[in-house]
């Protein structure tokens, strides 16, 4: 497939990093939505570009190949924000306006929370261990059944049990779920 | 409905998942680690099905307790649906679609090693700008142009932090829906000023994006964030 604008579709990969974006990002990220897509999208024009350029102009790019620069592109750029935001917080001239959005109380509580399903996690059999991992990072039965290649109503039943022991185990710690 | 489910509601119990979901994820904000060039191109295959199935496994074992490789992992997974959505013509997915269900095992093999060469190539030429905010030795490359003072067409300059001694840089100049508007490379001086014929199709307050490359005089490169400028 020649490179051209038919096969490197840039406004649609514009929409779709918004939309990734939008899910992925914490709240103190949300002021910086904009400025990460398109940190992310101009990297990716120019990684492109760099590759047209680097005498490999008959390869031809793909979708595929615009996406997963930008998801590598994207986990770059999340990491130096969030890195650029634990400088200003270390920087007490800056702090007041970086954690002016944050509720102390509730991050405190969502970390202990965190590291309580951690540790549950570590504890828990592999199988439901695996299923429910997949079902805190947001996939569907279905997903997760392709992930693992299990089947569909085996992996169900890993998720339903593996919650219920995760729960159970977080009360168990003191944490209500 | 699976069996055996307690007495919970469903309502209830779904309200607790996203919590614990959401707690989950907040984990990479405080221990996120990172990622080196070589997992994250496995968590791809793995999102995408490539990767046999116990190396999947394997490494979804991984993200259960390590925050920044569960944080890469979300981020491909977002990225892979639309890829999904979006490749109908793309060779390449539709490889990776079709081995994770149907295609024999030396196909699948296929498949996986032009996707390793096609990652590759892209981590090569990927490779991330260096950390700006701790390891290059104080130099930040910021913009000169307040971030409320929009600039008039006529003298749209560009202007940003100098670097050390012998630094070159390279401006690229885009509209907000990524038209390129200008390009400079082997730049010396720390600006650049737009060209007002190329800014004349732009409404009065449209917002110009940025961004920097630096190269230093030791072969070091950094890239700045990316920059908005309003038109006056």
């Amino acid at each position: 497939m020649p490179v051209g604008e038919e096969v490197l579709d840039y406004a649609t990969l514009r929409q779709d990093v918004v939309r990734a974006v939008a899910r992925l990002c914490p709240r103190w990220m949300v002021d910086r939505r904009d400025d990460l897509v398109q940190a992310a999208l101009m990297r990716v024009m120019q990684i492109t570009e760099k590759r047209s350029a680097s005498g490999e102009r008959n390869q031809p790019l793909s979708t595929s190949y615009l996406y997963r620069v930008a998801y590598s592109v994207l986990v770059d750029e999340i990491r130096r924000l969030r890195r650029r935001r634990e400088t200003d917080l270390e920087d007490e001239a800056v702090a007041p306006v970086a954690i002016a959005r944050e509720n102390p109380e509730r991050t405190a509580a969502s970390k202990e929370v965190g590291r309580g399903i951690q540790e549950c996690l570590k504890g828990m059999k592999r199988e439901r261990r695996l299923a429910v991992t997949l079902h805190l990072q947001g996939h569907t039965v279905t997903e997760t059944a392709r992930i693992l290649d299990w089947a569909a109503k085996q992996t169900e039943n890993l998720v339903y049990r593996g919650m219920a022991d995760l729960r159970e185990c977080l009360m168990a710690k003191g944490i209500r779920p | 409905m699976p069996d055996g489910e307690g007495d919970t509601p469903v309502t209830e119990r779904r309200g607790s998942d996203e919590r614990l979901a959401e707690a989950f994820r907040a984990l990479g904000d405080t221990h996120g680690s990172e990622v080196p060039e070589d997992l994250r191109e496995r968590i791809w295959l793995a999102v995408s099905g490539t990767l046999p199935p116990e190396e999947r496994r394997e490494l979804v074992e991984r993200t259960a307790t390590d925050p920044g490789c569960a944080e890469a992992w979300r981020v491909a997974s977002e990225l892979w649906r639309a890829s999904q959505a979006s490749a109908v013509g793309g060779t390449a997915v539709a490889a990776a679609g079709l081995v994770t269900r149907w295609a024999p095992r030396w196909l699948a093999a296929a498949a996986a090693l032009l996707l390793v060469t096609t990652i590759g190539v892209v981590s090569l030429l990927n490779r991330p700008p260096a950390d700006d905010f701790r390891a290059s030795s104080g130099f930040v490359v910021e913009s000169l142009v307040p971030a409320d003072m929009p600039l008039p067409r006529e003298a749209f300059r560009l202007r940003w932090t100098p670097g050390p001694a012998g630094s070159r840089y390279q401006v690229r100049v885009t509209t907000e829906d990524l038209k390129l508007l200008a390009t400079a490379a082997d730049l010396t001086a720390p600006e650049f000023a737009v060209d007002p014929a190329v800014l004349a199709g732009l409404s009065s307050g449209a917002r110009v994006f940025w961004q920097v490359d630096v190269s230093l005089a030791n072969g070091e490169r950094r890239t700045s964030s990316t920059f908005i400028t309003r038109l006056e």
